[in-house]
């Protein structure tokens, strides 16, 4: 935000000196000494502590109940929490299944060449599913369907991998009828039928889950170094390797544990865990900004360049980067990842009046001068 | 559709949305602005504040209601100066806010590059002449550079047709550029 008004004030300011310079025929020089002048009047400030006050004052008659709006939404998913959320998610004793599922899953490859998403039946049988988008379903059996394509299980308890490379997404509905979409460069594994005690899988990468409401048999999604504890409800996870691992509610309500850590998160909380520190929570957050890669779209929310690119970067499989400090500079709305790169790209280098380079397989953003 | 907001759109639909974060980044954004603005036309601040207060809590109560494609600045501008205008008339009658348009530009030699002498003189002498021009003309040249506004929206704010406002805008210019040409070394014809 900040950064935003520091440009468009500079942005304003060359337009009123190309208009100073035009009707008073002034040099530069000129100009800015008398736009220094016009500018430096009338400048008073609210003195930081009258301005807390005032908010403060301001915060306080927004909640009086002038006209309470009662949003439908809202209260079909408040139904859903009291319906789904119990108070008991915290007293479950930790399964058996999890450790040998997150070993199974540490034990895998990389698979960094991948181009296409690979399905894995048990650790033998793999399965190539090409495309930029696949979508999978498994019956009660453990049964898959791709398309026209259906796959039989060897073994119904088997652990199955999903790999997304770089370029792809996928989405997929598993046993129990929860909704997984899982972002490029991305793998989650679980079960291909859940214990009637606990539903458990692992993700790398970024998934986001429509988790369906069952109260008996509780759903825990694992990461490297963070679990979630859900019951119905909706969220998102990201977990790329050397990133912070973030989780974002949706609607419901989940537990996070990482180590010695219990975080409990309620719609639109995030909590972000960087490399060797405390769990940062945040609320109010625009959760569409999180989730909407799951409909091909990418939300910007105050967000800076460079984050926008290594999601196009991951989105497209290609390396884009941004050439000095406007990495930085922070943008908002919808970038429709329907589109080519070549479409994106433009529409970026003209919000932003950038160049776009091509070297060497790369391509980078370069400040016009 | 392909398209980047600048964030002040993405704010202001996050008003019309009722979010408390978006009214929050609001206030921060502008405060300063309506403050300053507000003692241009009333020298009690604590008046100007409570314009402030009842501007957003306006907002608040009417952000479902509230027009989608907008220039944030202007449009707040705008409420905040009937405000304004309803606090002038409650305390005394009817009055012509504009009539009280006050701004003193003062020449800041501190922090300008100044190059001699002679220099200084005309600088100092542009701001004399600054202050010397008409309450109309200071308060179109304040909403032209100090808060940024195209003609047409100065034009609404000082309830003058867009014509008028360029008039008065030339007019302004002028005068300057003719006080100016007498000045012991124009700022014109400097370096």
């Amino acid at each position: 935000m900040l950064l935003f008004i520091v440009n468009r004030f500079y942005a304003a300011q060359k337009q009123q000196l190309a208009w100073l310079k035009k009707l008073l025929g002034l040099r530069d020089a000129d100009s800015s000494q008398l736009l220094s002048i016009l500018s430096a009047a009338g400048n008073e400030k609210l003195p930081e502590d009258e301005k807390a006050a005032l908010w403060t004052r301001i915060e306080a008659g927004m909640k009086q109940p002038v006209k309470r709006r009662i949003r439908p939404m809202f209260w079909k998913a408040a139904a859903a929490v009291i319906l789904t959320a119990g108070a008991t998610w915290l007293l479950w004793p930790s399964s058996p299944t999890q450790q040998a599922l997150v070993a199974y899953a540490m034990s895998l490859p990389a698979d960094s060449n991948l181009t296409e998403t690979q399905l894995s039946l048990g650790a033998q049988r793999n399965i190539l599913l090409p495309g930029k988008q696949t979508q999978l379903r498994y019956s009660d059996s453990g049964a898959v369907q791709s398309g026209d394509a259906r796959y039989v299980q060897d073994n119904q308890h088997a652990f199955n991998t999903l790999n997304v490379p770089f370029g792809r997404i996928a989405k997929v509905t598993l046993q129990d009828g929860t909704q997984v979409w899982l972002n490029a460069g991305s793998r989650l594994v679980y079960p291909a039928t859940f214990s009637n005690h606990a539903r458990e899988v692992y993700v790398s990468g970024e998934a986001y889950f429509e988790v369906a409401a069952n109260n008996a048999q509780p759903f825990k999604v694992y990461t490297g170094d963070v679990t979630v504890n859900v019951l119905g409800t909706s969220f998102n996870v990201s977990a790329y390797e050397q990133e912070a691992q973030a989780i974002t509610l949706v609607a419901g309500k989940v537990n996070v544990e990482a180590g010695a850590t219990q975080v409990t998160l309620t719609p639109g909380e995030q909590v972000s865990y960087a490399a060797q520190q405390q769990p940062n929570k945040i609320s109010g957050t625009n959760t569409d900004a999180y989730t909407s890669w799951k409909d091909g779209i990418i939300i910007a929310d105050h967000t800076p360049l460079h984050a926008i690119l290594k999601k196009l970067s991951r989105y497209y499989n290609h390396t884009i980067i941004v050439n000095g400090q406007s990495g930085g500079d922070t943008f908002s709305g919808r970038l429709d990842l329907q589109k080519s790169l070549d479409e994106v790209l433009n529409t970026i280098g003209q919000t932003t009046d950038m160049d776009i380079n091509r070297q060497a397989g790369r391509i980078i953003l370069e400040s016009k001068r | 559709m392909l398209e980047l907001f600048r964030d002040d759109a993405v704010l202001w639909r996050g008003v019309i949305r009722g979010e408390q974060e978006a009214f929050r980044q609001l206030y921060e954004a502008y405060a300063d602005l309506l403050y300053a603005h507000g003692l241009r036309y009333m020298s009690d601040a604590a008046t100007v504040k409570d314009c402030i207060h009842d501007l957003f809590i306006d907002l608040h109560t009417y952000h479902a209601s509230l027009a989608p494609e907008v220039n944030i600045r202007f449009y707040l501008l705008r409420s905040f100066r009937r405000k304004l205008h309803a606090a002038a008339n409650k305390a005394s009658g009817n009055i012509d806010l504009a009539a009280n348009f006050q701004l003193t530009f003062t020449d800041d030699i501190e922090k300008m590059l100044i190059r001699g002498e002679q220099e200084r003189e005309t600088v100092q002498l542009l701001v004399r002449k600054l202050n010397e021009l008409p309450a109309r003309q200071k308060e179109l040249i304040y909403l032209k550079f100090h808060c940024d506004l195209e003609y047409e929206e100065i034009a609404v704010l000082m309830g003058i047709s867009t014509a008028t406002c360029r008039t008065l805008s030339y007019r302004a210019i002028k005068q300057l550029r003719e006080e100016m040409a007498g000045a012991p070394l124009s700022l014109l014809s400097l370096f």
